[in-house]
């Protein structure tokens, strides 16, 4: 052989290596999974859908910050000292840095939780063939576009316009693709288009095939078992009342229309949850009742049309609440006076708080909403409420027509076990009356604020606005929005 | 098609006259015939042998008489030395012998034979020589016993004779025959001839890249501690950046350094002090990837030769892992012979160098402490016991309690270090086994690292094929010093007694026996020594394993093909123990969770596997070396650690007997695997030895590329002159040797997490969701990530003048590094807050010059003086960086302090130390005064004043040595310096300006104090208890001179050794950093000392 012809063997031989080399540079790391590996199976999808909701329950999110924590402050739900971040945000001291950090904290870590849910939503249809169970596919990209609407839907509620007050311009951006290309600040009206096209798809998404339109929240909790006719391949499709169901998508298109002031699809959404029915003809969301209460059900889980599970409650409930650091006075009377208006019977007003010692002697009135408990095999402790049917009973009294309102209201209030009254007929006054509720009902739950931002409440309908305070509902996008 | 029918037809035909001629030339023939014409000659002839003869009258008349004697010799060779001085040719032709005219042979020229032996002065054989016709194609490589067959078309000709290492030689043969061919070993063989750059080798002559070479005695006589300092002692361009923190600790990895730092922190690592990899050249060890810590550990012994390739024409052949520089070692191939002994002993002592070390004594330190109030208080139900303990202390000066902290933990550490090798076989089995022990025990108590080494190197050449395969194990055992860190003792109060008067250690420091110390001490210092008392350990233990074999098939002369595998495994576990009685769990509530165990353990395996085929072809005046090479590689690394705690019993210090593991502790761990593909072509061209020129090309792909950039390229084109070889130059005597080189190329380097580019979920494993596991996006993947590319820019200059007396190398390089990687900002609605990006750009440009000169060559008396110097010149410049870095400083940047921590602007070298100008300590107030952005006055310190004051890496830096040899007797010394540098003194700022009162300080602490109104002082008042921040008063032009190294070797004579029945016998001294002197005043060595080494060995060879 002549030296050209080794040279061109060998060069051969390279060429044949080297094409075959680029799969063999893929390599597959041990304690991460590439997401192209993750997506080609119906439990990655579950893994990435359940990290959402792991997202969901941190506590910059909806674990603390987006439900008992910072949101709470600027309704001023908490004793603060001065001159800290938590009083700076009772007082809408948006200028300063502690209360940016905060609020930036929540932004951006709801927007962490959507990135995660476009990701498998970039993936979904691509691999519908890996969703081997009915109604499998349907659920997954249900869920998805609906707790993407959920977080958008917070997003505009505390970044955005008071809705009676829209103002042209963008608002903040609708996101619906992970990319590293910044992403367009939409317009309100095409926000509220994207968010309202997001929960109609998934409400017909999941209307069929959500295993909770046909089996009872004991079944669904009980899976297998020999007492109940819910008998699913996996527990995944089972406890729905923890994830985002059908029921919890009408509820939250309730709460949408209602901050877009569609009162009549507001109501249908609000009337189709409170009559959402059993199979054996039992409602699906019963209003919780004073027994509910003093038995400890102090969530009152039955009310929870989507409660978030988290296990770590009891030990937040330690260190957030028993440790005085969330706490509403050093007395009883703040909290009973102000807030229930000391009528005695309130069952939130008799249950709800109490008062603790700490080790140097103070005494703090305290919350025990997230009281959570340390044995697991029950479930009902550890939901922070995420979507309650109390809300919609609210929801439903003012928007239902004309006269049709005082109904939910009067089963409200009765449950509630406080006097039953006539609802005004001026709707603004329907309204001042019914954010009262809203602020006893959803106390702890990072509905305050919105409740009051909404109508748009004056100082005056602003329970504890701190005297200094100038109310001001317009929270400024986070500055690391705008990087270059 | 056709030429394959050719070469058939060819080869039948031959087979044809072979046969028939058989018999016939076979025949033994005998003449003896004196002036006899040819046609006598052949008529005897045919009667011999019966065949006939023809010939041309024509041919016979150009013929002419001569002798023939032959003796029992076959018709060719008959033939051959018949018709050897005639011009005429044969051929046997179907029994009949032909007789032409040479010049009329149209085709199939008659060749004739030349064959021999080629041996070194020793007369052993030297395979792998090469032989070859001047003027001509053929050539031959001699075989294992160095013998050669050659066949040459016309005589007389002339033979080149050539092999690696040995000087080449011209022949002029006058005739076919057998020849003995003997060839001297070359001076500096690696020097002058060859330049191994770990893939191919090229002649050093026409080489245009920048390299550095150096030999095995020059390694021995430039240190005896480890490669890594000599290197840096012999060639100052490889730079161990001195750590003033580690000092001359073992166990710690050197930062190295080749022309300047060429890569930045990313975001998440700002924090990571320990910047070391960065710029850590690569090794390769006889050509695999191999790493720092081998070149630390290797057995010195077994080096034969390291090359450092610095510019792109050099290390293009390593594309994405060639932009830090390139460090080749060639360890030794076994010598053939009768089985060789050799043994090197060393006795290595290590003394700790405290001379930077200025604390106050007791009676200073205790005057200090009342002159600053620390025993005032305006209360008088304090003041008094705190004076009580004042009196107390007063009494234990008195009572002569001087307690010299700085001794307690250091010693002066002797080591030692064994070598014995073995090698010998025939020419075509070589073996050596080698093995190496080595003991270096650290200046501080206890901290000592040992290592072994064993090496066995065979070798087995078949006709033109060599197979090698070298199997190195590595084992190595680290322990820190349980006495802790250095400047926990520097602290210590001279006036405290560490033992009790039972010659115990105490736990608590300057205990009354009372509590009058409570205002002094909320708790009491605990004493440092204790621990150390304890048993308590630290260890380190690795082991590897590397074997790596090779195949050389020299196909032709000219062509080789090289094929290499290297299988390495690695394994590694650490273990920390500290019982219960440790200081660090004093404040541990929970009695039963005190002591810890920390465990790890690592495991590694790495391939590394390439094929190789070169050329070289010499066609009159035209040169041509061209080389392919593959390799494929793979790395995979994995390790998980835990810790353990609760040990009650300190005797019991297995891991086992712990309580249980740490309280909310998970087991740690990390795992990594790339792979990497690379083929490289490279071409060189030589005109007239003149002009010559290098093209390399690479494509390096690996996993942790981007999928949409698996592939880089990567290149370097080189141009180069011998000016010497020109006729102008010739003539000029006193030039021997004068190159100019310069070269242009793209290399990269990958020093980057292995899953960086990919999308990948990572699982929470401490989170659930109800009984769901959850996977979550763990950062948005770059499927363009890139490898970061250095562009380099090299201008050369080598040459030997006035008779080789002066020898000279210069280099001028410029250097950019681009797409440097790092993080980009995202706006906070992308959920992510940023990706990573090839973004920023770096620059190092610079000079080297080395230069030696001879000044007393005496060879008659066997007298050399040598004097050799080296400067390195080297500015570091950021051109760009990410928006993301620069706001990922702006909280160091922000912060107050007094250490300036490392700030990365555009525009300003890496190393830039940016503090606030001061104007010093204004006289009038005892305040400083500092200059703000605008220019202007005032007393307030602000981070927006920040400004770069000083740059901490030396402008010029180097080394000069001299050499001098007499006899059997060579002393070699080598000095290192630098300027043109700054240095913040941290010393003067913390223990000094802010010093802690509490505990020892700088002796300097009353000097130049600002005291009254009036003053002119450097510092602020001794009673201002306002920290000082960052500020230029603190950072100081730095100036030093250190010896590196001194070496004295004695070589016995032959004849003596000889009596002892040894081939060579040697001793020799060694000293290094015996000195160092400097403009700055500080600190140095602060949680390890540095320390100064001596060192006696003993070589022998039997």
């Amino acid at each position: 052989m002549t030296p050209l012809k080794y040279i061109i063997t060998g060069l051969l031989g390279v060429a044949i290596c080297t094409t075959s080399c680029k799969k063999w540079l893929t390599v597959q790391p041990k304690t991460q999974m590439p997401s192209e590996v993750l997506f080609t199976t119906e439990s990655g999808f579950q893994d990435a859908l359940t990290g959402v909701y792991i997202q969901m329950k941190s506590t910059n999110a909806y674990g603390q910050d987006m439900t008992f924590g910072t949101i709470e402050r600027l309704t001023t739900s908490w004793d603060v000292t001065t001159n800290t971040t938590e009083q700076r945000l009772g007082l809408f001291n948006y200028t300063d840095d502690g209360v940016q950090r905060a609020l930036a904290s929540m932004y951006a870590q709801e927007y962490k939780i959507i990135a995660s849910i476009n990701a498998i939503l970039a993936e979904v249809d691509n691999h519908r063939d890996v969703f081997l169970s009915a109604g499998s596919y349907e659920m997954m990209k249900g869920e998805c576009l609906a707790l993407r609407a959920y977080c958008h839907l917070d997003l505009l509620r505390l970044f955005g316009p008071v809705p009676g007050n829209i103002a042209g311009g963008t608002v903040l951006p609708y996101v619906k693709k992970i990319s590293k290309e910044p992403n367009q600040h939409l317009p309100y009206d095409q926000y509220k288009t994207e968010l309202l096209n997001d929960l109609t798809t998934a409400a017909a998404l999941q209307k069929e095939v959500d295993p909770f339109t046909r089996y009872s929240q004991t079944d669904l909790s009980n899976p297998g078992s020999v007492s109940s006719p819910f008998k699913p391949e996996n527990t995944y499709s089972a406890f729905r009342f923890l994830r985002m169901n059908y029921y919890a998508v009408k509820a939250l298109q309730a709460r949408a229309y209602l901050w877009f002031q569609d009162n009549r699809s507001a109501y249908a959404c609000a009337k189709e949850v409170i009559d959402a029915k059993n199979p054996d003809g039992s409602t699906k969301f019963r209003l919780g009742v004073l027994s509910d209460m003093s038995g400890g059900n102090f969530n009152l889980s039955m009310e929870h049309v989507f409660g978030l599970y988290d296990f770590q409650l009891a030990k937040k409930f330690e260190d957030q609440f028993k440790s005085g650091v969330l706490k509403k006075g050093s007395g009883v009377t703040t909290v009973n006076n102000q807030l229930y208006g000391n009528t005695g019977t309130d069952i939130r007003e008799t249950n709800l708080w109490t008062l603790v010692t700490l080790a140097n002697g103070s005494k703090c009135n305290i919350l025990k909403k997230y009281t959570g408990a340390t044995e697991s095999s029950t479930i009902a402790p550890f939901q922070i409420p995420m979507l309650r049917v109390s809300e919609m009973y609210l929801v439903a009294a003012e928007t239902a027509p004309a006269g049709e309102g005082q109904q939910y209201w009067e089963a409200f209030r009765t449950a509630r076990n406080i006097t039953v009254s006539i609802l005004p007929a001026d709707p603004a006054q329907v309204q001042l009356e019914l954010v009262k509720e809203y602020r006893k009902e959803l106390f702890a739950e990072g509905q305050a604020f919105f409740a009051y931002k909404r109508i748009n409440a004056p100082k005056a309908s602003f329970l504890w606005a701190p005297a200094a305070a100038t109310i001001n509902y317009l929270v400024p996008l986070p500055l690391n929005e705008f990087v270059q | 098609m056709e030429l394959q029918t050719r070469v058939k037809a060819a080869a039948i035909l031959l087979l044809i006259v072979f046969l028939q001629t058989g018999t016939a030339v076979a025949q033994k023939i005998n003449l003896n015939l004196k002036h006899a014409s040819l046609k006598e000659i052949f008529g005897k002839l045919e009667a011999q042998t019966g065949l006939s003869f023809m010939w041309d009258e024509h041919v016979l008349k150009i013929s002419s008489p001569q002798d023939i004697q032959v003796s029992n010799a076959t018709l060719p060779e008959t033939m051959d030395i018949l018709l050897s001085n005639q011009p005429l040719t044969y051929r046997i032709v179907n029994k009949m012998v032909v007789i032409n005219e040479k010049t009329l042979t149209p085709v199939g020229t008659i060749f004739q034979e030349i064959s021999g032996y080629v041996r070194d002065e020793a007369g052993l054989a030297i395979p792998f020589a090469t032989v070859r016709v001047k003027g001509a194609n053929t050539g031959a490589v001699s075989a294992p016993d160095g013998r050669f067959r050659l066949d040459v078309r016309a005589f007389p000709a002339t033979l080149q004779v050539s092999c690696q290492g040995y000087t080449p030689r011209e022949i002029k043969v006058p005739g076919p025959g057998t020849l003995n061919i003997v060839l001297v070993k070359s001076q500096q063989q690696i020097n002058e001839v060859v330049v191994t750059t770990g893939i191919f080798n090229r002649k050093k002559e026409s080489f245009t890249g920048a390299v550095t070479t150096v030999t095995a005695e020059q390694l021995a006589a430039f240190g005896n501690r480890n490669l890594i300092t000599s290197l840096r002692n012999i060639d100052p361009s490889f730079n161990i950046v001195e750590s003033n923190t580690f000092g001359s600790n073992p166990n710690r990895l050197p930062e190295i350094q080749i022309r300047g730092n060429s890569s930045l922190p990313n975001v998440n690592e700002l924090q990571d002090e320990t910047r070391v990899g960065m710029n850590t050249p690569l090794v390769i060890l006889d050509g695999f990837e191999s790493s720092l810590q081998k070149l630390l550990d290797i057995n010195q012994n077994e080096v034969a030769s390291i090359t450092m390739l610095k510019d792109a024409s050099a290390t293009a052949i390593y594309g994405s892992r060639g932009a830090n520089g390139v460090i080749v070692i060639t360890t030794r191939a076994p010598q053939p012979g009768k089985l060789r002994l050799s043994y090197r002993g060393d006795v290595n002592v290590e003394m700790p160098d405290l001379t930077a070390y200025h604390v106050l004594n007791a009676r200073d330190k205790l005057e200090l402490e009342y002159k600053v109030g620390l025993y005032d208080n305006a209360r008088a139900e304090n003041d008094v016991p705190l004076k009580q303990y004042y009196n107390y202390l007063m009494s234990q000066v008195n009572r002569g309690v001087e307690t010299d902290w700085l001794s307690k933990p250091v010693r002066t550490g002797i080591g030692q270090r064994h070598n014995v090798r073995m090698e010998g076989g025939d020419n075509a089995f070589r073996y050596s086994i080698s093995a190496q022990v080595n003991d270096i025990q650290g200046v501080m108590k206890g901290s000592s690292r040992r290592t072994f080494n064993g090496t066995i190197n065979l070798s087995y050449y078949y006709r033109n094929i060599r197979f090698t395969n070298n199997l190195i194990i590595g084992l190595g055992e680290s322990a820190e010093s349980p006495y802790g860190s250095f400047s926990d003792y520097v602290k210590m109060n001279p006036y405290w007694a560490p033992y009790d008067e039972n010659g115990r250690v105490i736990k608590l420091l300057g205990n009354p026996g009372s509590s009058i110390y409570a205002n002094r001490w909320n708790t009491l210092p605990t004493n440092p020594l204790y621990d150390a008392t304890l048993n308590t350990f630290q260890k380190y233990k690795t082991t590897d394993i590397t074997n790596n074999l090779s195949v050389e098939w020299r196909i032709q002369p000219d062509l080789v093909f090289r094929a290499r595998l290297g299988l390495t495994k690695m394994n590694s576990d650490s273990d920390y123990f500290r019982p219960a009685d440790h200081t660090a769990f004093a404040s541990t509530e929970d009695i039963l969770r005190r002591g810890s165990y920390q465990y790890g353990v690592n495991k590694g395996f790495r391939y590394d596997a390439s094929a190789n085929l070169s050329y070289t072809r010499q066609l009159g005046a035209h040169a041509i070396f061209a080389g392919l090479d593959y390799n494929i590689r793979e790395a995979r690394t994995s390790g998980y650690s835990f810790v353990a705690e609760g040990f009650t019993n300190p005797k019991f210090d297995f891991i086992s007997m712990a309580l249980q593991y740490a309280q909310g502790g998970k087991p740690g761990g990390a795992e990594s695997l790339t792979r990497s593909v690379g083929v490289t072509g490279s071409v060189n061209y030589t005109y007239d030895e003149r002009y010559f020129m290098d093209l390399s090309l690479r494509s390096d792909g690996a996993s942790q590329f981007g999928k949409l950039n698996r592939f880089a390229p990567f290149w370097s084109a080189g141009l180069g002159w011998n000016l010497h070889k020109e006729a102008m130059f010739k003539h000029l005597s006193f030039i021997n040797r004068l190159k100019l080189r310069g070269s242009v190329g793209v290399t990269g380097s990958q020093n980057f997490n292995a899953y960086q580019a990919l999308s990948t979920y990572g699982y929470y494993t401490d989170d659930r969701y109800y009984s769901w596991t959850g996977a979550y996006l763990m950062g948005l993947g770059n499927q363009s990530l890139k490898w970061q590319q250095k562009m380099n820019y090299d201008a050369g200059l080598e040459a030997d003048l006035f008779n080789r007396r002066l020898s000279l190398v210069a280099d001028y390089y410029i250097e950019t590094t681009n797409g440097l990687i790092s993080s980009v900002d995202l706006p906070a609605s992308s959920g992510f807050p940023n990706y990573i990006e090839n973004i920023g750009k770096l620059e190092n440009r610079g000079f080297e010059v080395k230069a030696t000169a001879f000044i007393v060559r005496n060879q008659r008396k066997a007298f050399t003086w040598s004097v050799s110097g080296a400067l390195v010149h080297n500015q570091n410049k950021i051109l760009m960086i990410s928006e993301a870095l620069k706001t990922a400083q702006k909280s160091s940047e922000n912060a107050t302090g007094a250490v300036p921590g490392m700030l990365y602007k555009e525009g300003y070298s890496t190393n830039t130390i940016w503090v606030v100008p001061s104007l010093g300590i204004d006289p009038s107030t005892g305040k400083e005064l500092y200059l703000n952005r605008n220019g202007e006055p005032t007393y307030l310190w602000n981070s927006l004043d920040l400004r770069a004051s000083g740059i901490s890496e030396p402008s010029y830096f180097g080394n000069f040595s001299t050499l001098v040899r007499y006899k059997n007797f060579s002393m070699n010394l080598s000095f290192g310096y630098r300027f043109g540098g700054q240095l913040y003194n941290q010393t003067l700022i913390n223990k000094v300006e802010n010093a802690d009162y509490r505990y020892n300080v700088d002796s300097r602490v009353y000097d130049n104090r600002w005291q009254k109104p009036g003053d002119n002082a450097a510092f602020k008042g001794l009673l201002v208890t306002a920290a000082t921040n960052r500020t230029s008063r603190f950072v100081q032009d730095e100036k030093t001179l250190t010896m590196q190294n001194a070496n004295f070797q004695y070589d016995v004579n032959s004849s003596f050794a000889k009596k002892l029945k040894m081939q060579a016998l040697s001793f020799s001294a060694n000293m290094a950093d015996l000195f160092y002197l400097s403009t700055v005043r500080r600190e140095r060595g602060t949680t390890y000392p540095f320390s100064r080494q001596m060192s006696l060995t003993v070589n022998a060879l039997f």
